[in-house]
């Protein structure tokens, strides 16, 4: 509904320059009783020589000041002031009165004017001229037009959904119609420049010319947003039938002002070509008809106001209440009876602000609607596009499970989630538009004073020294803002997006962000903070060194106070940034091992496999293992008799390997499956066959419980006995001996063999 | 543009072509005058060289005479005849414009037309010294008026001229010369006309300027004094009886085209267009199918605007054909002649009376796959698909 609105203002908005900008025309002519003409070229070379006399230098010179400026006399007080402008109003009421009094007699003043300039051939030679030359600028047009019409149609007529398209697309026929109505004006001001024309006469037609290219102008700008013909290019968000209307609107508003602008001038023209010695009836007339054309245009604001918002809700049904839009309606009718009034009462100033601040409310929200509607569109577009994606894989899925050529792995088609790309931009480009928009209208409304904000510094007035802090203050405000903003949505994005690991599962590398981006959002805003603080303090004249200092005598004893803790923290980051370890992680930290299970800002919690949890504060921290990254070699060793057939050793552990990846439960965390190594080494009673494998960690212990439980029983299968350790007692004519000879011998054996004593050695441990 | 499915068939190809004929003639006639204008560029002088040559041919010669006077009269009774059949006056730009510029004409052109005459009774030489000293210093609003009469004539002309030759094979590289020459020559004679302006002008104001070497007029009128006033009022009665003539003839047309309309039954159809966004709209009876696409915004190909005779809005027809009289002779040919399929139809020429209808653009709006290659293949593979 907003979408309305953007367009109202945009009329009333060009309503309103007009109307203010014809101030300029009878100011001069009212506040000095007198019309001041735009200088001639005579007077400019004039002026230039005079520039150029090195008497009127030294005069400057002089003048000034010690510090290069001129003396500004004596400064006025506040009751001074207001009696000045209370003058000025009364002036200015006077010559009100003057004027309506003329009123009547106008339209003969201003005919006996005309037919005194312009003898009877002339003027209609005038309009002649103005035909000719326009006619001349509408076929070089038309022909440009030809060239790139097909162009053209491609473009309006192709398909559009995401808004960057519509956008380029109305950017480039923009440019297209803009260089179309350059060349309108090359060839119908070029052409009519070509000649030397009579000085009046070439005023009056080129004052024409050129109010023919302005409406021109507007009305591009007009479809350039609403496209009222190409519902492809439309970036407003309303139908074909209301895009017409407004359009309508829009031509019929810019033929006003342009039309009231063009008469202005040109009869403004008329009078200063007529009277050197210009009387003070003629000033009079001129503001009197200049009242006229600002009456009419105000009253073209109005009835397009009215009309407006009379039709548009039933063209574009409209959510908002109607009480609502009745009293937007008022609003801007009363504003501009508002603006009109101030500017009859000559207290242009106001007039400004009131105009500024009254179109800055509405126009806000206009804006804000706008984007968002904008950015509704992109991400309608890209849903859309995604359900088809969507729907079609669902479709390849139906189809797939119809045929049953399912794949047990894959019970559920793969649909991936939608994700709204913009979240993060939309906010951003929010306020950067809100940013221009009130950067816009404080520029005008400064400039409508008369006060360059850039030289405010030197401007020592209370009204200066007001109007820099609070400009300075909204800069930084809105400058901080932005910045905070997209901090926040990035930050809030990636935390939003985040997923906790499912059980059994190493984290992702966003887990180690997760516990940073807090903290960081936090220290962000409090350095915003502060800085917007100090900087509008410090724009208030408030001298801010002695607090900065405070802060970091401040900063410095804490710092110090709290080194190690600064120590953790940073260390930490770094920790973090490095991505030495992620949360679920099994680590070794000296001589502590665990799983990683917390993170916080200065330590991180350990828990040891037998349920022992360490706190390790990062700054103690000086080499970290990591046992679950990416792959885990484990070697295992068998030993076997001298006469094993190693061949067949060989073959049984490469079966053996083949069982393990084909295992349903870890085959897939297999890497490089169990392959045999040869023999590693002899020893005294043995040779030791080496065989390794490949896994990802974690999943190596159950693959060494089953291959080695599988090796046994496929040696064993296979006759292949592992090597015990035994004592081969050889005795000379041993054959003689007794049982119980044997029996001793052995016993003695053992005994010299050297059975183990003690309990064995705990291995070591493994979770 | 009408549709004469019920008129007679010779007429309705009559007219067309007669349309076309009488306006060629009559555009080459404005074309060499405003070729004789175009020479005030140089001089004043040029341009009277050349007047016999460029201008004076078709009112000195009788047979062009009478050709130009024929074709005048002809081309504004078939253009009576062409409002009266017109079903909407929402139309496209080009046809509004070529409407109102052809109403302008006639009240226009009497002035200039029976002034020449009047000068010729009078005894005077219509040289371009007398008549452009008429129109830049006697009567400058007469000047005015021939300019907007140029223009307006010109404007009509060329349209019809455009029209023609898009619709017709191998227009791309007739358009190459027509698209300079219809915007250079009214350009250039604008400019003459001001430039003659500019050297006649300070004659008349007693300063320095352009004056014939040889003036036929230098001895004034041939016709008695007493005369003279009878003849320029005569010569004003024939403008004003010829401009209230031409209107009333086109008021009738608007009345009689009324209460043909008026005569209609009302009923509404409802039609699909597919397509890349397919859309569904009502369409009011005795209306074309192009002529209601228009109506409701929707973008359709369409070279001739209306006339029957590109074949650049020809309709697949999937659903209603049963609803739509056959094709005439004249639609019957284009579609063969653009080897069309069997439910092809030509947008401009079918009227949906009633019931649904459902119909898909063959030529994209934007013309992108327009191809001229497919008009006019061996006759043996098109015959039998209309």
């Amino acid at each position: 509904m907003g979408w309305l609105r953007i367009a109202l203002s945009v009329l009333v908005l060009s309503g309103f320059a007009a109307t203010a900008h014809a101030q300029f025309v009878p100011s001069s002519g009212s506040s000095q009783s007198a019309v001041v003409p735009d200088p001639s070229p005579n007077d400019v070379k004039e002026f230039l020589r005079l520039l150029g006399d090195p008497t009127i230098q030294t005069w400057i010179s002089e003048s000034a000041n010690s510090d290069g400026t001129l003396d500004a006399g004596p400064a006025l007080t506040l009751r001074e002031q207001v009696d000045a402008q209370l003058e000025r109003i009364a002036t200015r009421a006077r010559s009100l009165v003057l004027a309506w009094e003329v009123l009547p007699q106008m339209p003969a003043v201003l005919a006996d004017v005309w037919n005194t300039e312009l003898s009877n051939g002339q003027k209609v030679r005038t309009v002649t001229y103005i035909l000719i030359f326009l006619l001349i600028g509408f076929g070089v047009e038309w022909l440009y037009r030809q060239l790139l019409r097909y162009p053209l149609l491609r473009l309006e007529q192709s398909p559009k959904d995401a808004p960057s398209e519509k956008l380029l697309g109305a950017s480039i026929r923009a440019a297209i119609i803009f260089a179309g109505l350059g060349i309108f004006a090359i060839g119908s001001i070029g052409a009519f420049d070509s000649f030397d024309w009579h000085p009046l006469l070439e005023s009056v037609v080129l004052d024409l010319l050129v109010a023919v290219l302005m409406f021109r102008i507007l009305i591009t700008i007009s479809l350039f947003f609403q496209a009222p013909r190409a519902p492809e290019l439309r970036l407003v968000p309303y139908g074909t039938e209301a895009a017409m209307f407004l359009h309508r609107l829009v031509c019929i508003l810019s033929f006003a002002v342009v039309l009231a602008f063009a008469m202005s001038f040109l009869l403004n023209r008329v009078v200063e070509q007529h009277g050197m010695d210009i009387d003070s009836s003629l000033a009079t007339v001129a503001l009197a008809q200049t009242i006229v054309l600002a009456l009419f245009v105000v009253l073209v604001v109005w009835a397009c106001i009215w009309v407006a918002f009379k039709r548009i809700p039933s063209m574009c049904d409209l959510q908002t209440p109607p009480k609502t839009v009745l009293l937007w309606r008022n609003f801007l009718l009363i504003l501009t009876g508002v603006v009109f009034a101030l500017w009859l009462a000559g207290l242009f100033a106001l007039m400004w602000a009131v105009l500024v601040i009254g179109l800055t409310v509405p126009g806000l929200k206009l804006l804000r609607g706008w984007i968002d509607h904008f950015f509704d569109q992109s991400t309608a577009a890209l849903h859309s596009q995604h359900m088809e994606e969507a729907q079609k894989a669902l479709d390849e899925f139906a189809a797939a499970e119809g045929a049953s050529e399912t794949l047990e792995g894959e019970p559920q088609p793969n649909v991936p989630e939608f994700a709204d790309p913009y979240v993060a931009t939309r906010p951003i480009v929010q306020r950067a538009a809100r940013f221009v928009f009130i950067m816009t209208a404080v520029l005008t409304l400064s400039n409508a004073w008369g006060v360059n904000i850039f030289d405010l510094s030197s401007d020592r007035s209370f009204v200066g020294r007001a109007l820099e802090v609070l400009i300075d203050s909204i800069v930084a405000l809105l400058l901080a803002d932005l910045v905070w903003t997209w901090a926040k949505t990035v930050i809030d994005k990636r935390i939003a997006d985040y997923e906790p690991p499912v059980d059994g599962q190493a984290p992702g590398p966003e887990a180690r962000m997760i516990t940073l981006l807090p903290l960081l959002r936090t220290i962000l805003m409090v350095t915003l903070l502060i800085m917007v603080v100090l900087s509008v303090l410090s724009a208030s004249g408030v001298n801010i060194a002695p607090i900065l200092a405070g802060a970091g005598i401040v900063g410095i004893a804490i710092g110090f106070g709290t080194q190690s803790l600064v120590r953790d923290i940073v260390a930490g980051i770094f920790f973090l940034i490095d991505d030495a370890f992620r949360l679920g992680e099994y680590i070794e930290v000296g001589d502590l091992m665990g799983t990683v299970e917390s993170i916080s800002v200065r330590s991180m919690r350990i828990r040891h496999h037998r349920g022992k949890v360490h706190t390790v504060p990062y700054g103690e921290l000086k080499s970290l293992t990591n046992h679950s990254r990416d792959w885990v070699i484990m070697k295992l060793e068998f030993r076997v008799p001298f006469d094993t057939d190693l061949q067949l050793v060989k073959k049984l552990v490469k079966k053996v390997g083949a069982e393990l990846q084909a295992n349903e439960h870890y085959g897939q965390s297999i890497l490089s499956t169990l392959k045999s190594q040869g023999v590693r080494r002899m020893e005294e009673f043995n040779m030791v066959v080496g065989v390794k494998f490949m896994t990802k960690p974690g999943e190596q212990w159950l693959v060494r419980r089953d291959a080695y439980q599988k090796v046994r029983d496929v040696f064993e299968a296979n006759g292949i006995r592992m090597a015990e350790r035994n004592v081969k007692v050889e005795i000379d004519g041993g054959e003689h001996l007794t049982e119980d000879q044997r029996a001793a011998v052995a016993g003695a054996a053992q005994e010299a063999a050297g059975a183990p004593t003690g309990p064995p050695k705990p291995i070591p441990d493994e979770p | 543009m009408a549709t004469t499915t019920n008129a007679t068939p010779w007429l309705a190809a009559f007219r067309l072509r007669a349309m076309i004929v009488t306006g060629l003639v009559m555009f080459v006639f404005i074309t060499m005058h405003l070729a004789n204008l175009a020479l005030g560029l140089i001089s004043v002088q040029v341009m009277e060289d050349w007047r016999w040559a460029l201008s004076g041919v078709w009112s000195s010669i009788l047979p062009l005479k009478i050709l130009l006077q024929v074709s005048l009269i002809l081309h504004f009774l078939l253009a009576l005849l062409s409002l009266y059949w017109r079903n909407t006056l929402r139309v496209p730009a080009y046809d509004m414009a070529q409407m109102i510029a052809g109403i302008l004409i006639i009240p226009l052109l009497a002035k200039h037309v029976f002034g020449v005459m009047a000068a010729k009774e009078i005894g005077l030489e219509p040289t371009y010294a007398l008549v452009l000293g008429q129109f830049w210093v006697v009567s400058p609003f007469d000047g005015l008026q021939q300019v907007v009469m140029l223009v307006v004539a010109w404007i009509h002309g060329a349209i019809g001229v455009y029209t023609w030759l898009q619709s017709r094979d191998g227009s791309t590289r007739i358009m190459r010369f027509f698209y300079p020459f219809v915007v250079a020559l009214p350009t250039l004679a604008m400019l003459g006309y001001v430039e003659a302006g500019r050297q006649i002008i300070p004659v008349s104001e007693g300063g320095m300027g352009f004056v014939l070497t040889t003036d036929p007029n230098a001895a004034g009128p041939t016709a008695a004094p007493e005369a003279i006033q009878a003849i320029i009022d005569k010569a004003n009665d024939s403008q004003k009886f010829a401009t209230r003539l031409s209107l009333g003839f086109i008021a009738l047309a608007f009345l009689a085209r009324w209460l043909r309309l008026r005569s209609l039954k009302k009923g509404v159809a409802q039609v699909t267009y597919r397509g890349a966004r397919t859309e569904t709209f009502e369409a009011e009876a005795g209306l074309t199918l192009l002529e209601a696409a228009r109506n409701n915004n929707l973008p359709h190909a369409s070279v001739c605007r209306g006339r029957g005779r590109c074949g650049t809005c020809r309709v697949t027809v999937f659903a209603g054909a049963e609803n739509l009289a056959p094709p005439t002779d004249m639609e019957a040919k284009v579609l063969a002649h653009w080897n069309a399929g069997p439910n092809e139809r030509l947008a401009c020429q079918i009227k949906p009376t009633g019931g649904a209808l459902e119909v898909e653009r063959v030529i994209e709006p934007d013309y992108s796959n327009l191809d001229y290659s497919e008009k006019r293949r061996p006759l043996e593979q098109s015959e039998g698909t209309v």
